[in-house]
């Protein structure tokens, strides 16, 4: 009977040189077996990615082996977190890889690796997996991760483009037409703008407006100091790690202080992309409102300032992902929809000892969390 | 038949639904296509539950088999549980 009696014990270890060969031979059982995957193992050991020598946010990349023979691998991002009232070293897991994905003979390998993940660090989550119908979320709900969709949020900029070009809604002939129909007719541009406006309220106190900035200052860490409380499970969003996360060669990213009355009441960092072809958006210049933080009563005004920004670049659509309440509500107060989310957080071990009830309860959980950026 | 050997085949079963109760007695990974990485976590819970054992993750790499299954039950369930059915 082929069982693996005779299987050396998995081990995972940090990827080295050492590693090289057998992740070379790994990639290459993988492409032969035409597995179904966006990524492989590097091929070239480096060193542990921080964006500088002090970051306090580091990834590792893990190598499972089986004997000398590399059956799957896992990246590490260990970054400091706010965990119920105290700065704990939380595990985010990225890009998950096991040889069962071409060969069900290795399907023990995933469980194994997220079941090891958890035994050396019970403070661990990953965020993203597209949806829970994909592999990796339902291996994690199988062992009994807790999985929750993050709310998805949209605005419309720019009706005509969107009605045009939203493939997720435009799925027949029928839709095709309708919304061609309400494109060109101006009908559909009114209805969205009027929804829009019925939903908007402005913040109370006035509009806060929008400096674009090249790196957070010590003023950022005064807004984590004043926000933090809000939440049970938060990443670390002070000066040093948001200088981390969002690096100045990100030229893309646009990082704004929000002020109010000439004080500064919180940061938004967002997003430009042009689209071509996009499976759900075709080809929109989307802008993305990827992480944002304030004390609670002011979340309204960085949201609005956000969407100023954003529309100051003629982006056709605005989108976020937003988990907690504070910020839900601040997104829905500036006139946003909320649409079906593709983008799940799954925390298990100790993190569920923080989650009595859902996440928007607990987690302040966004797109700059993990790798959530990667795909926008 | 065993008592512990029908408990398990009830199993196996539960998570291959295709799988006739012959079929499961003599299961592997190689003969059930349906076995992969999420139906080895379901199997796993599932027996744990059953059985009321921890099963390390260490063993998965070995349990790839009902055969297999069994010859782990058997070697960490009191002798009283693996005597026959009635």
């Amino acid at each position: 009977m082929p069982i693996n009696n005779t299987a050396a014990p998995l081990r995972l270890e940090r990827y080295a040189s050492l590693h090289e060969t057998a992740a070379r031979a790994f990639n290459q059982r993988m492409r032969t077996a035409h597995a179904p995957i966006d990524f492989l193992l590097p091929e070239e050991a480096s060193p542990p990615v921080t964006n500088g020598l002090d970051a306090p946010i580091t990834k590792h990349q893990y190598v499972l082996l089986e004997g000398e023979t590399a059956r799957g691998g896992v990246i590490i991002q260990e970054q400091p977190h706010w965990v119920a009232g105290e700065t704990r070293t939380v595990w985010n897991v990225q890009s998950p890889l096991s040889e069962g994905i071409a060969d069900r003979k290795y399907g023990f390998v995933a469980p194994f690796l997220m079941k090891e993940l958890l035994r050396r660090h019970p403070l661990i989550y990953s965020v993203g997996m597209g949806s829970a119908s994909m592999p990796f979320p339902r291996l994690l709900k199988a062992l009994r991760w807790r999985l929750t969709e993050v709310p998805f949020f949209f605005r419309v900029c720019n009706p005509r483009r969107f009605l045009r070009e939203i493939r997720a809604i435009r799925s027949n002939t029928a839709r095709r037409l309708l919304f061609d129909v309400a494109a060109f007719s101006g009908l559909g541009g009114l209805g969205i703008r009027a929804l829009h406006a019925l939903m908007s309220r402005s913040p109370a106190g006035g509009s806060a407006a929008a400096e674009q900035i090249n790196t957070f200052g010590e003023w950022a860490d005064d807004v984590w100091e004043r926000a933090k409380s809000d939440y049970r499970l938060c990443a670390v969003r002070n000066q040093s790690t948001l200088n981390c996360l969002y690096p100045t060669k990100l030229d893309r990213l646009m990082k704004l202080q929000i002020r109010l009355r000439g004080r500064t009441i919180g940061w938004a960092v967002v997003l430009t992309t042009r689209l071509q072809d996009h499976k759900y958006f075709g080809s929109l210049q989307l802008g993305t409102i990827v992480d944002c933080l304030a004390p609670p009563h002011y979340a309204p005004h960085v949201v609005q300032a956000a969407v100023s920004a954003l529309e100051d670049l003629a982006v056709d659509l605005i989108v976020s992902n937003q988990s907690h309440r504070t910020w839900t509500a601040a997104f829905k107060r500036s006139g946003f929809l909320s649409g079906p989310s593709n983008y799940l957080f799954a925390g298990a071990g100790k993190l569920l000892e923080l989650a009595p009830t859902s996440i928007g309860d607990f987690a302040h959980i966004n797109r700059g969390d993990g790798d959530g950026i990667v795909n926008l | 038949m065993t008592e512990s050997q029908r408990r398990l085949i009830q199993c196996f079963t539960a998570v291959f639904a295709d799988l006739s109760e012959q079929q499961a007695a003599v299961a592997t990974i190689d003969s059930v296509s349906d076995w992969d990485s999420i139906a080895t976590v379901t199997l796993v819970s599932l027996i744990e539950e059953e059985f009321q054992i921890h099963i390390a993750s260490d063993a998965l790499a070995q349990l790839a088999s009902f055969d297999a299954f069994y010859r782990y039950l058997e070697a960490r369930l009191p002798a009283h549980d693996l005597v026959a059915a009635r």
